[in-house]
């Protein structure tokens, strides 16, 4: 129990430096429920995009996900634990980097890939080492069944200070329209 | 193996046994030569390691250029599906094998389209012509060997192989036996390497006993 998490709601967001005694590694958990059908499962895959001030992933292997497992400066590195965690070390974070984006995509298999309409209760936290919950943001339902992809919060320097976001942005063109944006060839 | 308390240990340069009086002792074997601490190791005759060759686009594979390697992102983000194009009635088949070791053989003519699931998709699937490989769970699998059937004796059919990217790869193969292996695929820490190999068999049976796939999966019973 941590009374004390801050809720966030979309689009609101908290500060981590105030939250966090000394800036070190914090674990960014992700987790959720897919509702079953008669066809294949919509495989929920969680991943992080580390960009630059322009927005941009620092480069292709800056996209951490279960089989790419850390950033090449190993700042930012997938964890195991709720559902999927990935781990954020804001003190081994290099200046160059401006925010790391926390997505979650439905994989795009060739036979029938999945979607967020079977998403339920998702949620994006952010915990100290020991496992206190300091941020959270339960992702409201979308039954959108279009949506493919989504951010669900986002990391990012303001200032001197380590701030997170609630963002929970969907997008229906999926991890390549995700990819798109922050210029990662996938 | 049992631990000699009394054998010399010539491997440890820097201790010996004293010898008793009068005791007399063959001179030990020289140390192998890197375990040499006053001069470096005799170096053998330097490799030269090819570049890992990526897939930008389109990849052909031949004989002088046979391997590919996926990055980290193709090799687990969407799937993997081959084609053929070209000339006769030529059929793929698959022989598929786990890390943790089960085996099978994906075959139309089995009538075994199917193979063990994650996320009720199974991992290696034939539909239809088409075989798809599902990457979601590719650090499940250790290796794939691509089988080709029914190929013609003067045109060549093509294997094509297409990733989510929509890069592809590529490789040309004749009717050299009634089974052709076209191409090995082994995931090596996460990343796909795809080898063109062209070599014939007289079934997929016997292509995946060379290949040392122990076909000890059996497909679920159709109602």
């Amino acid at each position: 129990m941590s009374p004390a998490a801050v809720k966030l709601v979309r689009g609101s967001n908290a500060s981590l430096s105030e939250l966090l005694p000394i800036l070190g590694t914090v674990v960014v958990g992700f987790g959720w429920k897919v509702i079953e059908g008669k066809g294949p499962v919509a495989e929920v895959v969680p991943s992080a995009i580390v960009c630059d001030a322009a927005g941009l992933a620092l480069s292709d292997e800056h996209l951490v996900f279960f089989n790419q497992l850390a950033t090449p400066d190993g700042a930012v590195q997938y964890a195991e634990g709720d559902d999927e965690q990935i781990e954020v070390d804001l003190a081994a974070i290099p200046e160059g980097v401006d925010k790391i984006v926390f997505v979650v995509y439905a994989d795009p298999d060739l036979r029938q890939p999945g979607n967020f309409g079977a998403v339920r209760n998702a949620y994006f936290r952010v915990c100290d080492r020991s496992g206190s919950e300091l941020v959270r943001y339960d992702i409201e339902d979308s039954s959108d069944i279009d949506v493919t992809a989504m951010i669900f919060g986002e990391i990012y320097r303001h200032r001197d200070t380590w701030k997170v976001r609630a963002v929970g942005q969907g997008y229906k063109t999926g991890l390549k329209g995700v990819a798109r944006d922050f210029g990662v060839s996938i | 193996m049992a631990f000699s308390r009394t054998a010399p240990r010539h491997e440890i340069t820097y201790l010996r046994r004293r010898p008793k009086m009068g005791e007399r002792v063959a001179p030990p074997p020289a140390a192998p030569p890197s375990l040499s601490l006053g001069r470096p190791a005799q170096q053998g005759p330097k490799v030269a390691l090819a570049p890992v060759q990526r897939v930008a686009g389109r990849a052909i594979l031949s004989a002088d250029a046979p391997t590919v390697t996926l990055d980290r992102r193709q090799s687990a983000i969407g799937s993997l599906a081959f084609d053929l194009f070209g000339a006769g009635d030529a059929a793929l088949s698959c022989a598929w094998e786990l890390v943790e070791g089960e085996a099978g053989l994906v075959s139309a003519a089995l009538n075994v389209r199917v193979s063990p699931q994650f996320g009720r998709r199974p991992i290696v699937q034939l539909r239809k012509d088409q075989l798809v490989v599902g990457l979601r769970h590719v650090r499940r699998l250790r290796r794939l060997l691509l089988l080709v059937s029914g190929l013609d004796e003067s045109k060549a059919t093509r294997l094509v192989g297409e990733l989510h990217d929509e890069g592809t790869i590529e490789s040309s193969h004749t009717a050299i036996a009634p089974v052709v292996a076209a191409l090995a695929v082994y995931q090596v820490d996460g990343e796909l390497v795809i080898r063109r190999e062209d070599f014939g068999f007289p079934s997929a049976e016997a292509a995946a006993a060379a290949y040392g796939f122990a076909l000890t999966w059996l497909p679920p019973v159709q109602r």
